[in-house]
């Protein structure tokens, strides 16, 4: 629980740099999150995800470390509002040129209660 | 997050972030019910320190007081734990496709 309640890491065999791509580029992140992205991918930036069955989520990116590791809160706003969770992806390049790609999501308010 | 008590669920989580509140349910996970004082001779923690972890515990729905004469004794009430494993299911499924769709989309070139 150190991290996170839901943690995935995987391998893949694409160079860091494409992998991420997969991210910064929002037509692309669309089509992996099938959804309809809109994400400005630097600090600050806010987004939207609106899915297929009609969700939409917002988003608001809080930190970006270019080429390595990006986090943003997104929280539900339809068809009724959610808490907000926050979600940390890093990118790492492995020694076989491939990238071990790992992913944390937590409802945000955790940290603060948390303290 | 929709379809969960999502205030709950994060209450979960923060209660559970915390070693003397996980001591506290393993304890009163044991069956029978205790008070802050008994708590507090069993753990290497004050009363007071014990009781505000009984607080928030009991803000999460993971503890449940009962007043019994001038005492009150807190019994484990464990279904908000199904809660928060349902969220972190459902989260983790959603990760598991986007991450195999980002697979799919990598090996295709």
């Amino acid at each position: 629980m150190a991290s996170g309640p839901v943690e995935r890491e995987i391998e893949l065999d694409a160079a860091p740099a494409e992998v991420w791509q997969e991210l910064a580029d929002p037509e692309r992140l669309g089509d992996w999150f099938d959804a309809e992205v809109d994400l400005e991918l630097t600090p600050g930036g806010t987004g939207t995800f609106s899915f297929p069955d009609g969700e939409l989520r917002r988003a608001r990116v809080v930190d970006v470390e270019e080429g390595r590791r990006v986090s943003f809160t997104w929280w539900t706003i339809a068809p009724e509002a959610g808490r907000p969770t926050h979600v940390t992806i890093t990118v790492e390049p492995r020694p076989d040129q491939g990238t071990r790609f790992r992913v944390r999501e937590a409802p945000s308010a955790r940290a603060r209660v948390a303290a | 997050m929709s379809g969960h008590d999502d205030e709950r669920v994060d209450a979960v989580f923060a209660a559970l972030s915390d070693p003397t509140r996980r001591s506290v349910l393993g304890r009163l996970a044991g069956g029978t019910a205790a008070s802050a004082t008994e708590l507090a001779a069993e753990l290497p923690v004050s009363r007071q320190a014990v009781t505000k972890h009984l607080q928030m515990l009991g803000h999460a729905g993971l503890v449940t007081p009962t007043r019994e004469g001038r005492e009150v004794r807190y019994s484990i009430t464990p279904a908000p734990l199904g809660d928060a494993v349902e969220w972190m299911t459902d989260v983790g499924a959603q990760w598991d496709r986007r991450l195999a769709r980002l697979r799919g989309r990598l090996e295709k070139r």
